[in-house]
């Protein structure tokens, strides 16, 4: 039985999404919280995992965006929504003899939102983009990768996710001032702009100590710092940083009780000293001293134990790992979902958030193909 | 902040702290909020003495880890151990639209600051909590970070080579976009939900079912397609796909060819012509399976130019290609970074003039602010006191006596 969905908090609220692969996932957003998102792209060839993840739920218009059919369709519909997505290539809608600006004109509510891979003003407006050339412009790219190899690109069109959810927010912003000023707007994400938000501390640290950060592996250089293999795959760590200090305490205490080889060594006041822990020598020894600890030991046995102790160490899921994690389990996290009346049952992960008295919830719609309605 | 920004009138009490948090509540504050950060002098938000640090000024005012995502905030010391403390808190939730934190399942509560508690002095309160497993279930209690949470979701093991250790993003990358934004999504939903029907309520997000999301498809189950594996560089739709050495120390572009007219126009590019009719690379999948020998091709030729001369003469073709960026090439060389201001150097009384990343949400009407560098420890407890709770000088003094500004 498909229990029936509550009303999501964005309920009422109608959202045409014609935003290509960069601006689908904040389509997603509103749909899970209960707008109702058209969607309005080419027929998928062969609808993927991806295509599944990103656009169930939304009601599909079969249209090539850059064909004039595909934007008269577009124009038909700006009627009769309160917000509208697109990622169009600068200048499309031009070509059509259209122009956002008089559209908006007629339309004094509608909340524009456009994604576009560098703006629509700047130097490379023009430019091709992917993913990959997204997330290298935008410096993340850089961050990523073993020192020896060149840098490696994030699973999963990051860029595309990075900018969805600016989208998502911008458009909720205006959409809560609407609300007062009955008047809508038009809002641009930049995705290079995007990007460049995820940087952690890469600017500041090029700011105020002159630093360039680059890809150093996985982790932090410094012992007790990142990836550890174990007998059936490898565990996570972190002791030592921000505020980890007993976490290190911690670790050194049980590898001692346990009676790992080295382990004493590790007690020693040299091992205070956050310099001696960054150097090469310190962290080639804690790996050693830890693997030979580790390597009799399965992962998931490790986190709990290491947890127990208030040590920040987890698993390296793999998908399986994760859908297999208890926390996930007992917490009905990953959704079983039957697309029609004769769908397979399928696993998708559930929305990012609870909220109390207006669930956000997996949109589900029979992928019918409507161009009539 | 001024009556034109977007979200006038929506105060926030800020318990947030480290990364995610944080972030959540500077982009609405970017866009107007009141955001009223709550500090303790006892244990300070331990980003304030996290590197990179400013050369000048005191103890947890240097921090640009902090700064970058508290601007625009202001900061109210408060000893929340200590009675005192904890009514102020009250006082100053009493008038406010959103309280948010980032702690573990529990303190809140401990604080009598609990959701249930919160609702009684102010029923229509939006609450958000931001625990990383979630405030229930077994591993609610557990430990970590952003990296940590990379790793449980699945997304570190997806990322790097098949032959290598995965490498993950470099970053805490879920506590830099994927949760803070999620956060402020699930807020502005339900501020939205109260403005129709005056109800607030509670968003529990866990910072782990957040991150999944971001690797969404890679958990669909559709019996159709292989499981997603650690591939590098490597792409379904486009070859070549890489990264690619150029002339310099440690410079990189990067290249994606998609489709059999943009690899043969590749291939004139590259001078490389004969390649087109090379049967190792005479169609997508063989030039997939074929990579390693052509990304050396293709490397052969990258390292004589510049990164940037790469990338112009591939765009100049409708090849989409991009220097790869650092922090460096992008606040000092990029032309379109510079073009898009991403950019604003604020003024601080300890660190001097630094540089702080605007919202990359551009709004015609209503655009965003950034007008105030991150606040010092405590910089405007009297101010808060004096202008949202009306307390005279006197009671100010009272309550300094009584050791609530901690």
């Amino acid at each position: 039985m498909h229990k029936a969905r509550q009303p999501g908090p964005l309920a009422g609220l109608r959202v045409l999404d014609a935003s290509g692969e960069e601006g689908a996932y904040a389509g997603k957003l509103f749909a899970d919280m209960g707008a109702d998102v058209t969607r309005l792209a080419p027929s998928p060839t062969a609808p993927g995992a991806a295509d599944i993840f990103l656009n169930l739920g939304k009601t599909r218009l079969i249209a090539e965006p850059d064909t004039r059919e595909g934007i008269d369709l577009f124009c038909s519909r700006l009627r009769e929504v309160d917000i509208v997505i697109e990622s169009f290539r600068p200048g499309l809608l031009e070509t059509f003899g259209l122009s956002r600006a008089e559209l908006m004109r007629q339309l004094p509510e509608l909340i524009w939102a456009k994604i576009s891979p560098f703006g629509t003003e700047g130097p490379y407006k023009a430019f091709r983009s992917t993913d990959l050339t997204n997330m290298a412009l935008g410096g993340m790219l850089t961050l990523a990768g073993y020192p020896d190899r060149e840098p490696v690109l994030a699973y999963g069109n990051q860029s595309h996710t990075i900018a969805s959810l600016y989208c998502g927010v911008g458009v909720l912003i205006a959409y809560y001032e609407r609300l007062t000023s009955a008047k809508g707007q038009y809002i641009e994400i930049p995705i290079q702009h995007a990007v460049a938000t995820a940087l952690e501390n890469s600017i500041q640290f090029h700011d105020l100590q002159k630093v360039v950060r680059k890809r150093i592996g996985a982790g932090y250089a410094e012992a007790a710092s990142g990836l550890f293999n174990c007998r059936d795959g490898s565990v996570f760590l972190m002791a030592g940083r921000l505020s980890t200090v007993r976490g290190w305490k911690a670790l050194v205490e049980w590898l001692i009780e346990a009676g790992a080889p080295g382990s004493e060594e590790l007690a020693k006041p040299a091992w205070q000293d956050p310099a001696w822990k960054a150097t090469p020598e310190a962290t080639k020894r804690f790996e050693t001293i830890f693997t030979e600890f580790a390597q009799d030991k399965l992962k998931q046995d490790l986190y709990i134990e290491a947890q127990r102790r208030g040590i920040a160490m987890c698993p390296v899921n793999d998908v399986d790992g994760a859908l297999n994690d208890p926390q996930l389990i007992e917490r009905e996290f990953f959704q079983e979902v039957r697309i029609g009346p004769d769908g397979a049952p399928m696993l998708l992960p559930g929305p990012p958030y609870r909220l109390s008295r207006t669930p956000a919830s997996l949109a589900t719609k029979v992928p019918e193909f409507n161009n009539d309605a | 902040m001024t009556h034109d920004l977007p979200l006038h009138g929506v105060r926030i009490i800020d318990f947030t702290w480290v990364g995610a948090g944080p972030l959540t509540t500077r982009i609405l504050a970017d866009f107007g909020a009141e955001v009223i950060k709550i500090e303790s002098r006892s244990r300070p938000d331990v980003l304030r003495i996290t590197p990179p640090l400013a050369a000048s000024g005191v103890q947890y005012e240097r921090s640009g880890y902090f700064a970058a995502r508290n601007a625009n905030k202001k900061s109210v010391a408060l000893d929340m151990s200590v009675a005192a403390g904890r009514d102020l808190a009250r006082r100053l939730i009493a008038d406010a639209d959103v309280i948010a934190n980032s702690f573990a399942p529990g303190v809140m509560a401990r604080w009598g600051l609990g959701y249930e508690d919160v609702a009684e002095i102010k029923p229509d309160i939006v609450y958000l909590e931001m625990p990383m497993l979630g405030s229930e279930g077994p591993y609610k209690n557990f430990t970590g970070f952003g990296a940590t949470l990379m790793a449980v979701s699945g997304l570190l093991n997806l990322c790097g080579y098949p032959d290598r250790p995965p490498v993950g993003t470099g970053t805490n990358y879920p506590d830099h976009v994927p949760n803070p934004m999620h956060a402020a999504f699930a807020v502005l939903a339900a501020l939205i939900h109260r403005r129709a029907t005056g109800e607030g309520q509670k968003i529990e997000v866990s910072q782990l079912e957040s991150t999944i999301n971001v690797i969404g498809s890679a958990f669909v189950r559709n019996g159709h397609e292989e499981p997603v594996s650690r591939s590098g560089n490597l792409s379904r739709r486009f070859s070549p796909h890489g990264v690619y050495p150029c002339e310099g120390d440690d410079q990189w572009v990067a290249v994606a060819v998609e489709g059999e007219t943009q690899w043969q126009t590749f291939c004139e590019v590259v001078g490389q012509p004969r390649l087109t009719s090379d049967p190792r690379f005479s169609s997508h999948d063989l030039r997939v399976a074929n990579a390693e020998v052509l990304d050396s091709i293709i490397a052969v030729w990258t390292t004589k130019s510049s990164s940037k001369s790469v990338m112009h003469l591939l765009q100049a073709k409708g090849i989409a290609a991009g220097v790869v960026n650092d922090a460096a090439t992008l606040v000092e060389g990029d032309p379109n970074i510079a073009a898009l201001e991403c950019f604003k150097v604020l003024p601080h009384s300890e660190m001097g003039p630094s540089r702080y990343l605007r919202a990359p949400i551009r709004m015609s009407r209503t655009p965003a602010r950034l007008e105030r560098s991150a606040p010092l420890l405590g910089e405007h407890s009297f101010d808060v006191c004096r202008d949202l709770l009306a307390m005279t000088n006197e009671e100010i003094d009272a309550a300094t006596a009584a050791g609530a500004f901690g």
